[in-house]
Formats: structure tokens, C-alpha cells, sequence
């Protein structure tokens, strides 16, 4: 079906969301995730789409600062720096989790810009 | 099919899948070479086996390339073909030069060659991906150039769009820089420099370009998007791919003999080198997620949105892995190139090729889309040899990781051929994965033999 022309409210707050989720993987991370979490807790009552992207990123990046952050850290701890094994499992582990992530996140920009809800696969909260 | 001197693409197309099939066939001999060095030896050693896989993957891209153009450039362009006489002669006298080449590897010892085809009088052998012989270097010349006239020509007696600029820029780009085989300096450093200039500036650069155009041309096709809004993202992805494409070529200058500040060059252009790939990503789903009609073909659109994805992983991540200096130092020429090449050939160049063929090739049988059953299986494929690709990436990834340390960073460094060994669990289980990839193409090149009803004709 044809989409239509107008904007569906919270358009833009949608494809900020997801953009500054982008740019916490690969440009600026932590900076912004503040930025999200800023806009998470500013805009709590805001039309469903934004809502939805803003949730979304809110609480994917917060899993993913888990899957990245805290396992790589576990393995290197658990493997030692020593073992050619641990370099082995934290790095492929890494590319894998972090690249996924930022193809999740392509689709919930396109999404966004295409004005649709998204939920990141497993680890994304329900849309209302 | 709109202009019925299209229909030259699908000789193109059918040559390319054949070529392609060798390359896979190849490649197994290869795997299994890595863990049973003296399988088929003295028949087909090593060496012959890699040249063949290689220079297979190039040619059948080419042809892929050209089929690409021939279909899509009398659409663009509005108009018939300049001449679909002489585009089906450099068909033929392209596909003999090739066979003909690979009998040349497969019979004669590669210095005897070089003897037999006058290398002597201009020496161009003997450098990795440019094997080839001097008649056959002359032999692509031609054919590229007549190719080029008779595009060219097509283009400039009918419409001009961005997309076949784009696509014109990128071919021309591809001739004008494989002259740069041609040139072969006594001196070690320039040699490799130059011999750069074709391979980096091809695959890094203008054949982003005609990435980038074939895909724009399919996704207006199955999306019914703006050409417009299509249009804009070419631009901006043409834009990128030259900007850090071309200075990119850097990250390939760090240990050859070059001034040193190519590590700086190289390390900060080579990282921006993903951005493209993540435009085309963004691009392609994007237009899918905004598409203004429902395509029959939907295997055609699995593939333009697989091109983005494994582009971007392949080309992008697995190509970021290993480009800045400090990193590239200890993980120069091992398994980690490997692994990035398999999935950057695989997701920018092998996709996009197939993508068009499953869009053009139904069309040009006189029918919109493939049946049902044809497009399950076609998309099986897909998914079967997208899933080898990955898992023989992983597995490369994980033999360069061991690789580096074992011989590069442990206190007590292993030889190379010790370090073989150690990895030869991970050379078998990328052998498997290989093995699974060719029955992905099997099933594909079924898919073209699957009857069922078919959609709309065409």
C-alpha cells in the first residue's frame, strides 16, 4: 500500500531516537546514550510512534552496553590476557553483538523515517 | 522486457553463473588443500587452484557486470541498444579469451606461460589477482572498450539519469584503472603502489559506484519509490564512497615502503570507509519500508536488501577490524584478510550481481516473476549461501585471531607452516561451510529449472 505523504506525529522525535542509538554504537558512545536518556525522560507523554523508538532505544542500548561491556569483560577476566583462546572468543563475540545491534538498528531508522513502530528482536521492550 | 536488445544480458548472466559455479569448485579444491596439502597435487598445486578461484570471481563479476549494463542502460536510457550485434561478439570473444586462460593455468606451468604468451615483451605477470596473460590483459582491454562504446553510445542517443551517469562513471572507471596492470616497475615499492590502483581502486571504489547504481535501478524497480528520492541517496553514496574510497587506498601503503604518514592517511580515511556501506544499508531498507507497491518478486528484493546488510558487515565491520595501523601491524596478509575478502566479494559484489540477475532474469523469460515454488527455492539459496559466507567468516576470523598470536605475538613466536597446523580444526569446519555454500548454489541454479505458475508476463 501507498504511504501516505503527511508526517504521523512524533515522526522526528522517532528518527532522533534511533539515530542518536546508531551513533551510541559507532561515534559517540555514551554521550549518546545520554542524549537518549535525556529524551527519554523528557518526553514521556509524546504521540505512540515516538514513544515506541524512544523505549526501543532506551532499553536496547541499555541491554547492549550489557552484551558488549559487561561479557567482554567477563571473558577477558575468565579467559585471562594471557590465553590466545580469550582473544579468540572476545573479539569474534564482540563484531558479532556489536554489528547486529547496529543492523537492528538500520531497520528501526528506516522504520522511523518510514514512520512505522519497530521492536528490536529479543531484547526490545513491547510497543503500546 | 521493454527493449528487446536487452535480452543480450542474459547470455551475460548465464556465463557468469557457469563462472561463478568454477570459482566455488575451486575454491573447495583450495579449502581442502590447506588441511591435505598435496590433494590433487602435481595436477592442480596451490597456486594454480587460488588463480583460478580469483581470477574466476573477477571475470564472472565482470560479466555480471556487463549483463547488468546491458539490461538496465536501454531502460534508463530509454532507447535500444546502440548495438546488440557487437555486444553479443565481446560476449563470445570475452567468454573464449577466459576459458581459454584457464586452460592455460590448469596445463601449462605458470613461467611456461608467461614465455608462450610474449611476457617477455611486456612484463605484466606475476602479481596477485593479475595473473593473467599479456593477450588476455590486451583481450579485456578490448572488450571493455567496445563494451564502454556501445553503452556510451546508448546513453548519449537517449535519456540521461543519474543512475546510468552513475553506472557510466563506475565502468569507465573500472577500464581506466586496469590500465594500470599494464604498468610494471622494476622497483618493488612502486610496483605494489600501482598495482593498487586497480585492485583497491576497483573494488573500493568505482565498482562502489556500480554497486550503487545497479542497486538504485533494482530498488526503483521492486519498491515504485520516487526516482527522486532514490536518486538522492545515489548521490550521497557516490559522494562518500569517493571520499574515503580514493585516500582509503591508504591502508594498503603501511608496510610497502612508503612514507610513513600513509599510516595516518590510511588508518583515518580506511576507518570512514564503512559509512558508504552503512549509507546502502540505511538505503536499501529504507526504500523497502517505503515502498509504493508490492513487487511479484520478492526474491529479487531479499537480495537488494541482503547486498546492504553483508556489504556492510563484509566490506564495512570485517573491513574496519583490521584497517587502522596500529592493528593492521600485527594482522597484515593473515586468515583476518582472508575472512574480510570471502564476505566483502560475497556481500557487495556476488549480491548485487545476483540480485539483478533475479530481477532481469524472469523478465527476460517473458514473465514479471518466477513462480512461488521457484522464488521458496531461489530464496533457500539465498539464505544457504548467505549463511556459508558468515560461518566461513567466522571461521577465517577465528584462524587469523590464532594466527596473530601464535606467530606474531606469543614470547616464544611459532613458524608459519607451525601455525598452519595449530588452525588446521578451523580450515576444515570453513571446508564444511564451503561445502554447504556450493549446495546453496546448486539449489539457486535449480530455482532457474523450477517450473510452477508463473507471475504476470512481462
Amino acid at each position: 500500500m501507498p504511504p501516505s505523504d503527511v508526517k504521523p506525529p512524533g515522526q522526528g522525535l522517532a528518527v532522533a531516537a534511533e539515530a542518536l542509538f546508531l551513533a551510541n554504537l559507532m561515534l559517540a558512545p555514551g554521550l549518546a546514550f545520554a542524549a537518549i536518556v535525556w529524551l527519554w525522560l523528557r518526553h514521556r507523554d509524546t504521540p505512540s510512534l515516538a514513544r515506541c523508538h524512544v523505549d526501543q532505544t532506551f532499553f536496547v542500548s541499555l541491554w547492549g552496553g550489557a552484551l558488549l561491556v559487561v561479557a567482554c569483560a567477563a571473558i577477558l577476566l575468565l579467559g585471562g590476557l594471557d590465553w590466545e583462546w580469550t582473544w579468540v572468543v572476545v573479539i569474534i563475540y564482540f563484531t558479532c553483538v556489536h554489528s547486529t545491534l547496529i543492523l537492528f538498528g538500520v531497520v528501526g531508522l528506516s522504520k522511523a523515517l518510514a514512520g512505522k513502530p519497530y521492536r528490536y528482536p529479543l531484547i526490545g521492550p513491547r510497543c503500546d | 522486457m521493454q527493449y528487446k536488445s536487452q535480452s543480450v544480458a542474459k547470455l551475460y548472466f548465464i556465463a557468469a553463473i557457469g563462472l561463478f559455479v568454477a570459482q566455488i569448485l575451486f575454491g573447495l579444491v583450495m579449502g581442502l588443500q590447506y588441511v591435505m596439502g598435496d590433494f590433487l597435487f602435481p595436477h592442480i598445486p596451490f597456486n594454480v587452484a587460488r588463480m583460478v578461484h580469483t581470477n574466476a570471481l573477477i571475470v564472472w563479476l565482470l560479466m555480471g557486470f556487463m549483463g547488468a549494463a546491458y539490461y538496465l542502460v536501454p531502460e534508463e536510457s530509454e532507447t535500444e541498444l546502440f548495438s546488440p550485434k557487437l555486444a553479443v561478439l565481446m560476449f563470445w570473444i570475452f567468454l573464449v579469451a577466459a576459458a581459454l586462460t584457464v586452460v592455460g593455468y590448469l596445463l601449462v606451468p605458470y613461467a611456461g606461460l608467461a614465455k608462450l604468451t610474449g611476457n617477455d615483451l611486456l612484463p605484466t605477470m606475476g602479481r596477485e589477482f593479475l595473473e593473467q596473460p599479456l593477450p588476455t590483459k590486451l583481450g579485456i582491454v578490448v572488450v571493455a572498450l567496445v563494451f564502454l562504446f556501445n553503452i556510451t553510445m546508448t546513453v548519449l542517443k537517449g535519456r540521461k539519469t543519474s543512475i546510468s551517469i552513475v553506472l557510466l562513471l563506475g565502468l569507465w572507471g573500472l577500464a581506466i584503472f586496469f590500465l594500470f596492470s599494464f604498468y610494471n616497475p622494476d622497483n618493488v615499492v612502486k610496483d605494489k603502489f600501482y598495482w593498487w590502483w586497480v585492485v583497491h581502486l576497483w573494488v573500493e571504489g568505482v565498482w562502489e559506484l556500480i554497486l550503487g547504481a545497479i542497486l538504485a535501478f533494482v530498488l526503483i524497480k521492486v519498491t515504485g519509490v520516487d526516482r527522486e528520492v532514490i536518486e538522492k541517496w545515489l548521490y550521497v553514496i557516490v559522494t562518500l564512497t569517493l571520499i574515503t574510497g580514493i585516500i582509503g587506498t591508504g591502508h594498503h601503503y603501511y608496510w610497502i615502503g612508503t612514507p610513513e604518514y600513509w599510516q595516518w592517511w590510511g588508518s583515518i580515511f580506511s576507518a570512514l570507509e564503512p559509512i558508504p556501506f552503512f549509507a546502502m544499508t540505511l538505503f536499501a531498507f529504507n526504500m523497502v519500508n517505503r515502498r509504493r507497491r508490492e513487487h511479484p518478486n520478492k526474491a529479487a528484493t531479499l537480495w537488494a536488501l541482503g547486498t546492504g546488510v553483508m556489504s556492510f558487515l563484509g566490506a564495512g565491520v570485517w573491513g574496519f577490524l583490521h584497517t587502522l595501523a596500529p592493528v593492521n601491524f600485527y594482522t597484515h596478509g593473515t586468515q583476518i584478510t582472508a575472512a574480510h575478502g570471502h564476505m566483502a566479494f560475497y556481500g557487495a559484489y556476488v549480491m548485487v550481481v545476483l540480485t539483478m540477475i533475479s530481477y532481469a532474469m524472469p523478465i527476460l523469460r517473458g514473465r514479471a516473476a518466477n513462480s512461488n515454488k521457484a522464488q521458496v527455492m531461489e530464496m533457500w539459496a539465498f539464505w544457504l549461501m548467505t549463511v556459508a559466507i558468515v560461518f566461513i567468516t567466522l571461521f577465517l576470523t577465528a584462524a587469523g585471531i590464532l594466527q596473530v598470536w601464535l606467530q606474531r605475538i606469543a614470547a616464544t613466536p611459532m613458524s608459519f607452516m607451525d601455525t598452519q597446523d595449530k588452525v588446521a580444526l578451523f580450515y576444515w569446519m570453513r571446508e564444511w561451510a564451503g561445502v554447504v555454500f556450493l549446495i546453496g548454489l546448486l539449489v539457486y541454479i535449480w530455482s532457474f529449472f523450477c517450473k510452477g505458475e508463473d507471475k504476470t508476463a512481462a
